[in-house]
């Protein structure tokens, strides 16, 4: 029987994180009443003239680097004319045939076998990254659409992959990677609920082995990750059911309702050469030169991919650790902000900034929890180092942890307030461990006979004693002492 | 010259509009009169020049820095020419 193989390729629209339109200097922001972000050239009305926005181009060009795209010199401005009244102009201002960007890839990293190993890294090829303006935003409600142009006129920029995923797995890995990269160099927020980026899908299926590509049906209405694998899970399986039963895949575009999980037939789309796409006569062209184009190259961060590849072949950090730390550039600056104050122990300042620290800005608005972020990276760095050198113990620097995320106050302050220090009395403290020996002559026994493990169990019942105020390493001397006499 | 017959009934498609027997008659003429009157530009001479997508300099990029500025009431400035507005968004017919 013949085995089928899926080709799918990926157009995915993301908002330019900028502070006004891409034509004009009114600004943008999510969720303002209707209708008062727009202004005579957002309408398209007669006489008014747009004027690129530089910030938009820049970001673009950033974008088209760190994918390795071949940035243009010189490119042009089209409209795509179209009557459908999302767009107030009846044309949308866009890239045709000379589009800011050609060529990159996007390198991903599908799932490795556990989550603590790291998994295989592929490149997918684009074609292409171009600049255009988004539209107005649709509700339906019966037998009417309200409109509102809010949207209209802001930056988007259209990245379109080749058709080379070849799974839902690879297409949630592509996903996942652009978002990362956009969000490295600010280039968009990617919140896909605000509409900061959404997806069509390309999807066909090709006998095993060979090139030619099946009949596509286009997928949209793809509005979070999960949607979109999900959508194009469905539909490989239903084009390989379409084919087993004898039936002809049709070209077509399909609306994924993800409530549903079905696809449906949209009305058939308009030829492209229905957009009538021509130069749009009152905008310039764009011309870069190699002195634009090396400045933007200059101030590009470290790449996500990169930097893990670095800690993990400079730093003693576990691979889980990194993936959590590296995909976000915020938390990594941090990282390393914090390291930079105490070199000594990086996988426990990393452990507190993946783990408690990331825990306490995982708020509904991330954005804004960063924004009243009261810590800074030195005082973690401080922590670590108080619990490194016995000051306090760990179940302290929890509680400290607490502290200083609420109040911004330093560490050593809050230890002193509160009377956190450890006071070590190794009399006491011996005496202490003698008489837990004594209460758990099993594991006592057992680390006696060679069950290094078993000193944990003990270990755990002095801390608990002691509600934790005890420096572990005092600890574990004096319980190896007593239980080797 | 170029002569390309307007196909009528593909733009009002396109356009989403309907019209009857005699509008139909009317439109034709008139955009064929455009069509035709555009189509005189074919007629001009440029057998020495360059050919250029734009009339401006290559060199100069008549861009602007991303600072927004205070726009004008957007409502007040579209109800004018909104068939009808609710909540200040614009209601027109269904199209999906």
């Amino acid at each position: 029987m013949t085995q089928y193989e899926a080709v799918i390729g990926l157009e995915v629209h993301a908002q330019l994180k900028t502070q006004s339109k891409l034509f004009t200097r009114v600004p943008y922001r999510y969720g303002v009443e209707p209708n008062t972000l727009v202004d005579e050239i957002v309408l398209g009305l007669p006489g008014s003239l747009p004027v690129l926005n530089r910030a938009a181009v820049l970001k673009t060009v950033q974008v088209g680097l760190i994918f390795g795209c071949e940035i243009a010199r010189q490119c042009k401005w089209d409209r795509k004319n179209y009557f459908y009244p999302d767009a107030p102009k009846n044309y949308q201002i866009s890239q045709f045939d000379q589009p800011l960007c050609r060529g990159g890839h996007v390198e991903i990293e599908l799932e490795g076998p556990a989550r603590n190993i790291q998994g295989k890294h592929r490149k997918v090829a684009l074609n292409r990254i171009h600049l255009e303006e988004d539209v107005g935003k649709l509700t339906h409600l019966g037998q009417v659409s309200w409109i509102d142009y809010n949207r209209a006129g802001t930056p988007l920029i259209e990245i379109v992959s080749e058709p080379d995923m070849h799974s839902p797995e690879e297409v949630f890995a592509y996903l996942k990677s652009l978002v990362m990269h956009l969000q490295y160099v600010d280039a968009s927020d990617c919140d896909m609920e605000k509409g900061q980026l959404r997806c069509d899908a390309n999807i066909s299926v090709r006998p095993q082995g060979t090139t030619r590509l099946g009949t596509k049906v286009e997928l949209k209405n793809l509005n979070s990750i999960s949607g979109v694998c999900n959508g194009v899970r469905h539909e490989v399986n239903r084009q390989l059911q379409a084919i087993e039963c004898g039936k002809a895949i049709v070209q077509e575009t399909r609306r994924w309702d993800a409530d549903k999980s079905e696809s449906f037939v949209m009305r058939s789309k308009e030829d492209a050469h229905d957009y009538r796409y021509f130069t749009d006569p009152d905008l310039c062209p764009i011309c870069l030169s190699e002195a634009d184009v090396q400045a933007q190259k200059k101030i590009l961060p470290e790449l996500p991919f990169d930097k893990q590849e670095r800690y993990l072949r400079t730093l003693p950090l576990p691979y889980t650790v990194t993936s959590v730390i590296c995909p976000d550039k915020r938390l990594s600056d941090f990282f390393e902000s914090a390291l930079s104050f105490y070199a000594k122990n990086p996988l426990g300042i990393a452990n507190w900034i993946a783990n408690d620290l990331l825990r306490e800005l995982a708020t509904e608005d991330m954005h804004q929890a960063w924004k009243n972020l009261k810590m800074d990276p030195r005082q973690v760095a401080a922590l670590v180092e108080l619990v490194d050198s016995n000051v306090i113990s760990k179940q302290s620097a929890k509680e400290v942890f607490g502290a200083m995320f609420k109040t911004g106050e330093d560490p050593q302050k809050i230890v002193k307030d509160k009377g956190l220090e450890i006071a070590v009395d190794v009399d006491a403290l011996k005496m202490l461990c003698g008489e837990i020996i004594d209460a758990f002559p099993k594991p006592a026994e057992e680390f006696r006979s060679g069950k290094e493990k078993a000193l944990n169990v003990l270990k755990g019942q002095v801390v608990k004693r002691t509600q934790g105020k005890v420096p572990i390493n005092e600890v574990d001397r004096l319980l190896r002492e007593l239980l080797s006499q | 010259m170029i002569h390309s017959e307007v196909d009528i009934d593909h733009l009002a498609k396109l356009a989403r509009i309907e019209f009857d027997e005699r509008e139909r008659e009317i439109f034709s003429n008139q955009l064929q009169n455009i069509v035709g009157y555009c189509s005189k530009v074919c007629e001009a001479d440029v057998e020495n020049l360059e050919p250029m997508v734009h009339s401006f300099s290559h060199e100069d990029n008549f861009w602007a820095e991303d600072v927004p500025e205070h726009c004008e009431d957007g409502v007040d400035f579209l109800s004018p020419n909104a068939p009808e507005m609710k909540e200040g968004q614009i209601v027109v017919p269904r199209v999906l």
